[in-house]
């Protein structure tokens, strides 16, 4: 899951940024609110997170032009803000979510996870595929009822590919949902880390889940019979 | 007594029952002094008639008079009486209707009549009329000795009864009461319906003030519509709500503005501390945190004691100590700490001031004057811009202007620079500038009673101005 946190405060930048990567999302940060625009545009991120006090642009100049440009892209506005008539304005601009500062982090982590389990249209807290099974909230993998150890990076990768079951996921689609701006698209870091998750989710004696599609990318679905 | 329309309402019918009173009294009086004149004219009539019809004949005395006049003294019952007395007092003759009774005699009755209130020999009041006379003589006077001496004055008085006055004015005094009664009912009513009309104005103000609580302080009384009377009430309170509502607003701007500009460093602050709990790093970063602790409560201080210098300037308990400054000295000693962040943004800053400019002013919140301005333009100017600060005296004024390059900044922007809070958010560097400088200077200002004004030159140049009035 990749985030886009445009916020002004260099402080929230570093405290929301931390949280969210030690979650398990990719970040990238603006400060600047014509910078955030172009980031919005370029990148497929799952969710927004907005302040509307921007140097460059306002955040609901930025939302709106957002939303003329066609971007579906969940967006949560995060500001001090706090009267109805501005998260009324908010929400009409095109927003998904209001929080207002302050904020508890663990508040805005589940908004942030339920905006991005919302674009993929689910709703539930489990996803299961065969003996496979995740707890979204409790972020536990388990096949067959014996619990799997993943980092926060391979859990995130699954999470993904779950969220997206059946079908044919790109290598450049992972890259963009799964890790920062920092990570070098040259790298072979995807195929790894398919590999090391592969291992990880296919117990001795069980069949493997996620298919290599030659050239195209990579398949999560149910073992067929 | 608390209540107005029970005052006026008593005050105004205690005085006309006394005028009311005062009026029957005279009423009274008049008519009975006009009854008593009347009757005591009828009373000498009488009386004179009486004494012009005696006679002394035959050594006695005879009444030559009328039947019908006499008729009136010879009843047993009647109500007149009369009594006549030789000059030893010996009674000489008396009426019938006194029987064997006497009238108290007039021992020193004169010609001219005199008139009294005498107690009638049946007990009723009375009214008694007494002179001398000298009775004409008939008839063969020689041969009569024995009864009088025939020459000598003899004296009358004759009495009647006072039914005749004292009927009607007692008839009157009933009719004035009557008249009384009626008159303090009508005005009971008409008093009490005239007070209470009168007093409406009084009741809408009343009305009006009790729905005005701390939601309403924008409502006026209307002094339009105030009676003169009530006008200087409701001007004073016109005043009054004008006061408290400016010091109202100001309550409730700085507590909105403290709340709402407090929320991001807290923000900040919480999930700073948020992250450092849940994800617990090694000492460089906890140092790192602690570093931002510092920063943040640093900039939380200061919109603090912004906010507090301008809600003390606005309610006018900032104390001012003045004393003879020199500009250039002053101007000198705030921009030192500015002098770096200038330098870092390659701003090319100039100073143009005399060097023997003095003012009389208070060198603390002066010099916070000039650190708001400085640094509004240091943050502001874009990087490698010119700040100019100059100083001229015309006219025993001084005049020192900040001019510096703006960018992004409009004509419809001047309005709103000295309003608290406000950012040109596309023009605004970084969120560490609260957007409280330019208010407080504008505040500080004012306080130190100097003039400060904004203009946009050449679209691209922002010049603040200052004028005071120079020292010595």
């Amino acid at each position: 899951m990749r985030i886009l946190l445009i916020e002004d405060s260099r402080h929230l930048q570093h405290s929301v940024s931390t949280a969210l990567r030690k979650s398990g999302y990719a970040v990238d940060v603006s400060g600047d609110g014509a910078e955030g625009l172009w980031y919005a545009d370029s990148n497929q991120y799952d969710a927004i997170i907005l302040d509307l006090m921007l140097p460059g642009m306002d955040g609901l100049t930025l939302l709106r032009r957002l939303r003329a440009q066609g971007r579906e892209t969940h967006v949560l506005i995060l500001t001090a803000r706090d009267t109805v008539a501005d998260r009324v304005r908010g929400l009409q601009a095109g927003a998904d979510d209001y929080l207002i500062k302050p904020f508890a982090l663990e508040e805005l982590l589940a908004r942030v996870q339920a905006l991005c389990r919302r674009g993929y249209g689910r709703k539930s807290q489990r996803l299961r595929i065969g003996d496979l099974e995740i707890d979204l909230t409790a972020r536990t993998v388990t096949r067959a009822g014996a619990a799997i150890d993943l980092t926060a990076r391979e859990y995130r990768l699954l999470e993904y590919l779950m969220l997206r079951r059946g079908e044919v996921v790109s290598r450049s689609e992972i890259e963009e949902h799964i890790y920062s701006e920092s990570a070098d698209p040259l790298s072979n870091v995807v195929d790894s880390a398919i590999c090391t998750l592969r291992r990880k989710i296919t117990p001795h004696g069980k069949l493997p889940l996620i298919a290599t599609k030659r050239g195209l990318g990579y398949v999560l679905d149910a073992p067929s019979k | 007594m608390k209540s107005i329309q029970m005052r006026l309402m008593v005050g105004l019918l205690g005085s006309s029952l006394l005028i009311l009173g005062i009026g029957a009294a005279v009423i009274h009086l008049a008519m009975r002094a006009l009854l008593f004149r009347e009757f005591d004219a009828t009373l000498r009539a009488k009386a004179m008639a009486l004494a012009a019809a005696t006679d002394v004949k035959n050594g006695g005395i005879e009444f030559d008079l009328a039947d019908e006049l006499l008729l009136e003294f010879s009843r047993p019952h009647s109500k007149e009486y009369f009594q006549l007395w030789d000059s030893n007092a010996r009674t000489l003759a008396r009426s019938a209707s006194l029987g064997t009774k006497d009238l108290a005699r007039l021992s020193d009755a004169t010609e001219s009549p005199r008139f009294w209130n005498v107690k009638l020999p049946d007990g009723r009041p009375g009214r008694a009329v007494g002179f001398q006379f000298t009775p004409e003589v008939s008839g063969p006077t020689e041969q009569s000795p024995s009864v009088a001496a025939p020459n000598t004055d003899v004296t009358l008085v004759v009495a009647c009864s006072l039914r005749d006055v004292t009927h009607p004015l007692e008839a009157l005094s009933n009719a004035l009461l009557l008249a009384a009664a009626i008159v303090l009912v009508g005005m009971i009513i008409i008093v009490r319906l005239v007070v209470s009309r009168g007093l409406v104005p009084l009741a809408a103000v009343a009305d009006h003030a009790a729905h005005i609580d701390a939601s309403s302080l924008g409502r006026r009384f209307d002094t339009e519509s105030l009676p003169i009377e009530l006008l200087p009430i409701g001007r004073r309170l016109n005043d009054l709500l004008a006061r408290l509502e400016r010091s109202f607003e100001r309550e409730r701007r700085f507590t909105a503005d403290a709340a709402h500009e407090l929320r991001t460093p807290i923000a900040e602050l919480r999930s700073l501390a948020e992250v450092a709990l849940k994800w617990p790093e090694g000492n460089e970063t906890t140092t790192q945190s602690f570093r931002e602790v510092l920063e943040i409560t640093q900039k939380m201080e200061s919109i603090a004691a912004g906010l507090l210098t301008l809600a003390r300037c606005e309610a006018g308990k900032q104390t001012v100590n003045r004393e003879t400054i020199v500009v250039r000295d002053l101007v000198n000693e705030v921009w030192r700490p500015l002098a770096g962040e200038a330098r870092r943004r390659q701003l090319q800053a100039t100073f143009d001031l005399p060097a023997d400019a003095r003012l009389l002013t208070d060198r603390g919140l002066f010099g916070l004057l000039l650190a708001n301005l400085f640094s509004n333009a240091v943050e502001y100017t874009r990087v490698g811009g010119e700040v100019r600060i100059r100083g001229e005296r015309h006219d025993g004024q001084f005049r020192l202007s900040v001019a510096n390059t703006v960018d992004g900044f409009g004509p419809d922007d001047l309005p709103h620079l000295f309003e608290r809070f406000w950012r040109k958010d596309a023009s605004r560097p970084s969120s560490e500038h609260a957007g409280l400088g330019l208010a407080l200077a504008k505040a500080l200002a004012e306080l130190l009673g100097m003039k400060i004004g904004a203009e946009l030159v050449q679209r691209d140049t922002l010049i603040f101005s200052m004028d005071a009035a120079l020292a010595g």
